[in-house]
């Protein structure tokens, strides 16, 4: 009996090895790794969105690290990060030396149309991204920290054209690695392509949370979300995202908010660009803000700096000053510095 | 200026902010003007109008046109993968087969083989009694790019001739993906020279004949 299996497991791992080499099966390292400083200009760290939040510091980001290989119709990726980052992609209370899953996952593709992923994966909502090597900007949108960051789920992606395609799928809460509750969240998103550059993306997030919308109440929670981005010309970019998202939570009270960002990008040469993010954000029956981000992003291959000048102000005094005065705006500066490998 | 007195200032007009501003500012300067430059520029063939192409009229002997054309068209066919079928095109007419290609090109120095774009070029081989003449032309750089779910693809709009010329922080790696086009190209011609004298003109399938039948 243990002959025969040894057998076979030499059999399988014969014909798998023969089989891979026939096959385009590198196996894909790739990351990054980022620090910055940041001064908020009231002395005290203020803008609260994700992520470089530490004031008059020479703080880091995270390291990420991302495998990823494909052999014939199959493939997984297994990206992990640590650092203060990473912790705040992971939730309140997330140690900053703890390492955490940003996709962990596994695919198969059917056949051209249809594709088959299960696993941990990054959120297809929104327009930013954890990773600071996906953004233009290194501070993050108030429609990045307020939206999911991870769905966990499976889905199943069909790719009609070129120019069209679909998902559906099934998730967990957001940003869990485990449902506690069943899964809940049912996911969609639709791809158009109306000219060559230009992206549309329609996505719709729904389900019952535990811990609803970064809170400690259950509820059901639902987002729309439209992110596009159309490169006009060689030079100049244009990126909107817009989301609506509402709660309501098992003790009936409600919450939600609704924000519209802008993404001027002008590329100076291959290695300069200046742009601009825009973006008005309200919350359901409170405060509101105007965010205006300029950052001029230098690159030299793997390596990237960016400078960033950003003015965040509020319809409520929301901030502090220098004397720790409730005022209605802020502004900070940074330089960060991005390697990607 | 010691380090108790920085951290006690707040205000953004500080000597001590000043200082940390001009020490931002010099490292960008340093990072921007001080390059070193890391490989010997490549310069890859160009036809009148400037363009990158390779070109020349091959000789063979004993090869009439259309076993040319043949030989053309099945170097394409095995050549080109099978997404790129659907711009492979024979015109007898003409006398010519003409198709579009790609491969990718990496990250410089990267971990792993880690996907910086994909050169797309244009191929077309004309044939004639006793000659034939290449021509590989038109190269495009598609930019890719890591998406959120790990994975490299391209982004929508993002190419660029390689003609165009890259600034002098990025000359390295354009330069590299310059080389890598030189390499293939090279790959390329000598297995087309190989290929178009496969099928000789008036060669036969023979049959063979087994004696125990």
């Amino acid at each position: 009996m243990k002959k025969t299996i040894l057998l076979l497991t030499t059999l399988c791992v014969f014909a798998f090895t023969v089989k891979a080499q026939d096959e385009d099966s590198g196996l894909k390292i790739s990351g990054s790794v980022d620090t910055y400083y940041k001064y908020d200009f009231s002395g005290e760290p203020n803008i609260e969105t994700s992520f470089a939040n530490e004031q008059n510091s020479v703080s880091i980001g995270m390291i990420d690290i991302a495998l990823e290989q494909t052999v014939g119709k199959a493939s997984f990726v297994g990206e992990i990060a640590f650092g203060p980052r990473n912790a705040g992609s992971a939730g309140p209370g997330a140690s900053v030396m703890e390492p955490h899953i940003q996709n962990l996952y596994v695919s198969y593709a059917f056949s051209d149309l249809l594709t088959l992923s299960a696993g941990y994966m990054g959120t297809f909502v929104g327009y930013e991204v954890i990773s600071p090597t996906g953004n233009f900007n290194y501070s993050t949108s108030r429609l990045f920290t307020n939206g999911p960051f991870q769905n966990a789920g499976i889905k199943a992606d069909f790719t009609i054209s070129d120019r069209f395609a679909f998902m559906v799928g099934l998730f967990d809460d957001w940003n869990v690695y485990q449902d506690f509750n069943g899964v809940s969240d049912f996911g969609a998103q639709i791809y158009v392509a109306p000219v060559e550059g230009w992206d549309v993306y329609l996505n719709f997030i729904t389900g019952y949370h535990t811990q609803a919308f970064y809170t400690d109440l259950a509820g059901s929670v639902t987002e729309f979300d439209i992110t596009t981005g159309y490169q006009i010309t060689d030079a100049f970019y244009l990126g909107l995202n817009f989301a609506t998202a509402s709660a309501e939570f098992e003790d009936d009270s409600e919450d939600g908010f609704t924000g519209l960002a802008l993404y001027p990008q002008y590329a100076i040469s291959d290695a300069v660009a200046i742009g601009l993010r825009y973006e008005n954000f309200s919350w359901k029956d409170a405060q509101s803000y105007n965010s205006f981000t300029l950052s001029v992003p230098i690159s030299s291959g793997p390596l990237t700096f960016i400078p960033e000048f950003r003015l965040d102000t509020s319809d409520e005094d929301v901030f502090e000053d220098s004397d720790l005065a409730a005022t209605g705006s802020a502004s900070q500066v940074s330089l960060a510095a991005i390697y990607a490998f | 200026m010691n380090a108790k007195a920085c951290v006690s200032l707040h205000g953004p007009l500080s000597t001590c902010n000043m200082l940390k501003m001009n020490v931002i500012t010099l490292l960008l300067y340093l990072f921007v003007h001080v390059q070193p430059s890391f490989s010997q520029e490549i310069e890859l063939p160009v036809d009148e109008s400037g363009r990158y192409t390779y070109h020349e009229v091959v000789d063979v002997k004993n090869f009439d046109s259309v076993t040319l054309l043949n030989n053309a068209e099945n170097f394409l066919k095995g050549y080109i993968n099978k997404k790129q079928k659907k711009t492979l095109h024979r015109d007898d007419l003409k006398g010519e087969v003409t198709a579009m290609s790609s491969f990718q090109v990496f990250k410089k120095g990267s971990l792993g083989k880690n996907v910086d774009g994909a050169i797309e070029y244009s191929l077309r081989i004309e044939v004639k009694d006793q000659k034939y003449r290449y021509t590989l032309t038109d190269f495009y750089f598609q930019e890719y790019e890591r998406n959120r779910y790990g994975k490299f693809e391209p982004i929508n709009g993002k190419v660029k001739p390689l003609e165009t010329p890259s600034s002098k922080l990025n000359d390295w790696q354009w330069n590299d993906h310059k080389k890598t086009v030189q390499e293939k190209m090279t790959v390329l011609v000598s297995q087309m020279k190989v290929d178009m004298m496969k099928i000789k003109s008036g060669d036969k399938k023979k049959v063979k004949v087994k004696e125990d039948w």
